[in-house]
């Protein structure tokens, strides 16, 4: 009886253990944290990942305040057939073993992401250290390589800069926080395209720092293959139509002197995508609601007559019409790319005529008017009435 | 090694049940002849220096020669003097005896001695045992009875604070080594006919006093009954401390929680009593028992009641938080970087990484040492003499916290660790010797299968305490099995105004509340 029970107890106890799926411990000194991939294809169809290690011994050194400015992180690039196959070739160079349980940011070369921007992602997302949740960046006209050897000022590990201004993306309205499942998930949706933000160089230095890069715009995909970029405006006038921005700034001329401008920060801003099929056409339409605030004006004007704020919506209306008109034309007539994911919405609500159409959706829906209604309230004008008066 | 510990345990059950039903003492007539008396005295007592034997003559006419034995340190000889010797040698003439006095002992009783607690006894070993308590024994001649009278007097220190349980609020007033002062200690908090104390003698050579208090109407009559059984079962040589009790009768000998709880304040028994506990007081002894002991009682101090209950309750989640983290912050500690990497914040790990670079140990060893030396350290602290703690502070700052920090043995987030574990260990108290043990498994558990096998552990400990039992209450009760009403005095403290009735555990009634009437029947158990 006791027996019984105890086998049973140990049963208990064993199974679980099966369950594991990490087995072995692992010291921080037998580990090198990787804090991000590069990845980009050779002439020659080879894959280089690159690699930037956090060197703990430096960041040691940091912390007593000894001033020494040996970077942080160390940068390794290596070669293989495959993405796998490239990584686990820098444990020929590296002693450690790569702990990608921390990685912050993967870099997928322009090269690589008009080939297959899958074949990279895949790879990742079968492994099981690596988080889905990593943020994935483009990097436009250069190697991936070069951005992770870009220096921050003010991190010691200069992706956790990137990783940063990424992260701010909601508020800036300028990119997308292109997480790698986010990704996936929008290749495999039908009737959508994904756009992964882009980073890239503002000048041609061989040393770069961050301050060299600008993490602005959009790459637009088609299927899994990068076709082009949407630049700051278009990218702006996308997110409002897709609902991901909260914030961001819309300048606009002060209607009372039109010389001088008038900032407004946007407070709330709600896009949405409509499809329908009216007699077997496409019906296409945005809608967005947006509400804001004057930041800030030039001129000392009072602008907080009712005509003037009407005025100053209408303005602002007209800047986001014109941003999402930007971004439509862009993706309609010169990518032929629906990343705006009218085919999706399509594709849930009238899934009948979503299968007649869709092997050539992406012509239908370059070829189809899209309706854009912006409505825009104005909820105040930041803490002050006016301007100060100069007297 | 435990197999051997574990047949012995099976024996010695064996042994005691089967003594217990052969357990007739032979009891010894005192001699009527005085002489035989004296020579039987002389030769119990040989070689016994303090032994005091006092021949006298009472009476004017009719001469009766008297044994006066007691023994020098533990009698009041002023005392002996006054209200036994003088009474007998020098007033007893004013009293008419004559030959035909049949009942000799009772005029002496009555109306010779002035001592105000004389007792008959007729049995020789029992009055050599009441001498060697302290007693004085009159022995007289031609009766087979002798004359117990108390006069125990003995140095002893004096009611003192307790330096263990230190309260900032309460009575500070602890219990002493002997055994009549801490029941008056007692009796004196609750002044009711209702507190009964029952003494017996434990201890072949030590003949140690053993008192049971218990609160009549509000004790478990089961409770009460299985204490008894088990104390009269013990057959040892001496009990010098309560902890030798504690032994004999806990309900799990090789379990590594307490089934008995101790204390060395008055209030504090008090309080249990009315609970519906029984102490077990020993002579020789500050520290005396409760029973039954519950888990969720180690998590309690007396000052819990005496403060306003916000803060109590306040304080005892402290206390559980210590508990936690005395049990599991260098398990979860090493579990973190050697296995789970992945859930610490990436400026955290970075600073981690950084501060464990240049140590050579893997977190586990690194943690053992850092253990052990804590447990040198404490253990060092209660043991040394006054004068050198500063020193061993000295050395556990400096040398184990910064040397070792700067001579690589260890890194700076391990330290934080095992001082945050060192810290919170000492608010529980009664968990001292218990948690530091379950850390080692937890941290081996820890550097082998990192939180599941924390979480192993876990479980493990906590079957066992579910299935542990102390004197038939579950020890994790209230919590297992759940009673919501007994759950206002466990981690919350309700207001005193709102705790109106009694923990069910204890003081259910197999007659009228079924409900709460423990499985399994502990009594058929024993017997």
């Amino acid at each position: 009886m006791v027996d019984k029970k105890l086998m049973l107890l140990i049963i208990i106890l064993v199974i679980p253990s099966l369950l594991l799926g990490c087995w072995d411990n692992r010291d921080f000194s037998e580990v090198s944290i990787v804090s991000a991939v590069g990845l980009d294809l050779t002439d020659d169809n080879k894959i280089i990942a690159t690699l930037q290690i956090v060197k703990p011994s430096q960041l040691k050194g940091q912390q007593e305040g000894s001033s020494n400015n040996e970077r942080a992180t160390w940068v390794h690039s290596s070669k293989g057939d495959t993405v796998v196959e490239a990584l686990r070739n820098q444990l020929n160079v590296v002693n450690r073993i790569m702990d990608y349980s921390h990685l912050q940011l993967l870099v997928i070369g322009e090269k690589f992401a008009k080939e297959s921007i899958v074949d990279v992602l895949s790879s990742f997302e079968s492994g099981t250290e690596t988080e889905k949740e990593i943020n994935v960046v483009i990097a436009k006209g250069m190697s991936a390589e070069r951005i992770l050897r870009a220096e921050s000022e003010l991190e010691t590990v200069s992706v956790m800069h990137i990783k940063d201004i990424i992260d701010n993306s909601r508020i800036r309205a300028t990119m997308n926080d292109s997480r790698m499942m986010d990704i996936l998930k929008d290749i495999a949706t039908p009737g959508l395209n994904s756009t992964v933000s882009v980073i890239e160089t503002v000048r041609e230095e061989p040393e770069l720092e961050i301050k060299d890069l600008r993490i602005e715009g959009l790459g637009i995909f088609k299927k899994d293959k990068l076709v082009g970029y949407f630049d700051k405006n278009p990218t702006k006038g996308l997110l409002f139509a897709i609902n991901e921005v909260d914030g961001g700034i819309i300048a606009i001329k002060n209607p009372l002197n039109e010389n001088k401008n008038i900032c407004t920060e946007i407070l709330d801003c709600e896009g949405k995508i409509k499809a329908e099929v009216v007699n077997n056409e496409p019906k296409l339409s945005i809608g967005v609601r947006m509400i804001s605030e004057i930041e800030c004006q030039q001129g000392s004007e009072d602008l907080t007559s009712v005509a003037l704020i009407k005025e100053l919506e209408k303005r602002i209306k007209e800047k986001v019409i014109e941003d999402i008109t930007k971004a439509l034309n862009s993706a309609q007539k010169e990518y032929k790319s629906d990343v705006f994911g009218f085919g999706k919405v399509l594709y849930k609500t009238n899934l009948k005529y979503w299968n007649e159409v869709k092997d050539n959706w992406d012509d239908i829906f370059s070829d189809t008017k899209v309706n854009i209604n912006v409505s825009v309230e104005m909820k105040r004008s930041g803490l002050l009435k006016r301007s100060l008066d100069k007297k | 090694m435990f197999k051997k510990l574990s047949s012995i345990f099976k024996y010695i059950q064996l042994k005691s049940i089967n003594d217990s039903k052969k357990n007739n003492k032979k009891s010894i007539k005192i001699p009527t002849s005085l002489e035989e008396t004296k020579t039987k005295l002389k030769g119990i007592f040989s070689d016994c220096g303090e032994f005091v034997m006092k021949e006298v003559i009472l009476g004017n006419e009719l001469k009766v020669k008297i044994i006066v034995a007691f023994i020098d340190g533990l009698t009041n000889e002023e005392s002996v003097d006054s209200n036994i010797l003088k009474p007998i040698m020098i007033e007893s003439r004013k009293v008419f005896l004559d030959n035909e006095n049949k009942d000799l002992l009772s005029i002496i009783k009555k109306h010779i001695l002035n001592s105000c607690i004389v007792d008959e006894e007729r049995d020789f070993n029992t009055s050599v045992n009441m001498i060697l308590d302290g007693n004085t024994v009159l022995f007289i001649d031609g009766e087979d009875t002798s004359l117990v009278i108390e006069a125990k007097a003995w140095e002893a220190r004096g009611i003192e604070k307790s330096e263990v349980e230190n309260v900032v609020r309460g009575p500070r007033e602890a219990f002493t080594e002997q055994i009549s002062v801490n029941v008056s200690q007692i009796r004196r908090r609750i002044k009711n006919p209702d507190l009964k104390t029952e003494y017996m003698k434990i201890g072949e050579k030590t003949n140690t006093d053993i008192c049971i208090c218990y609160i009549k109407g509000v004790v478990n009559k089961d409770i009460l009954k299985t204490v008894k059984r088990r104390l009269e079962r013990i057959k040892t040589d001496s009990i010098l401390e309560s902890g030798y009790l504690e032994e004999f009768i806990e309900d799990g000998p090789f379990s590594l929680f307490a089934t008995l709880g101790n204390s060395e304040k008055p209030d504090i028994i008090a309080a249990k009593l009315l609970e519906g506990r029984v102490a077990i007081l020993t002579d020789g002894t500050p520290v005396c028992l409760t029973a039954p002991y519950l888990f969720i009682e180690s998590l309690h101090v007396s000052e819990d009641y005496y403060s306003r209950y916000f803060f109590s309750s306040v304080s005892r989640i402290f206390r559980v938080l210590g508990l936690l983290i005395s049990a599991y912050a260098p398990a979860i500690y090493v579990a973190l970087i050697t296995f789970h990497r992945d859930i610490i914040p990436f400026e955290l790990l970075l600073t981690m990484a950084g501060a464990k670079e240049g140590v050579p140990f893997s977190p586990l060893v690194e943690a053992l040492i850092m253990l052990i030396a804590f447990e040198l350290l404490k253990e060092a602290g209660v043991r040394m003499p006054r004068p050198v703690g500063q020193a061993v502070s000295i050395v556990g700052a400096l040398v184990l916290g910064e040397a070792a920090i700067q001579a690589g043995v260890a890194s700076p987030p391990m330290v934080i660790t095992i001082a945050a574990t060192a810290i919170a260990s000492f608010t529980v108290q009664p968990l001292q010797g218990t948690i530091p043990i379950f850390r080692f498994f937890m941290l081996f558990a820890a550097n082998i299968l990192g939180f599941l096998g924390i979480m192993l552990v876990t479980v493990v400990i906590l079957i066992h305490m579910c299935s542990l039992r102390s004197f038939g209450v579950p020890y994790l009760y209230p919590f297992s099995p759940l009673t919501g009403s007994d759950l206002k005095d466990t981690i919350l403290r309700a207001p005193i105004w709102a705790m109106f009735t009694r923990p069910k555990a204890l003081s259910w009634d197999g007659n009228k509340n079924t409900k709460y009437k423990m499985n399994i029947d502990y009594r058929k158990k024993e017997d």
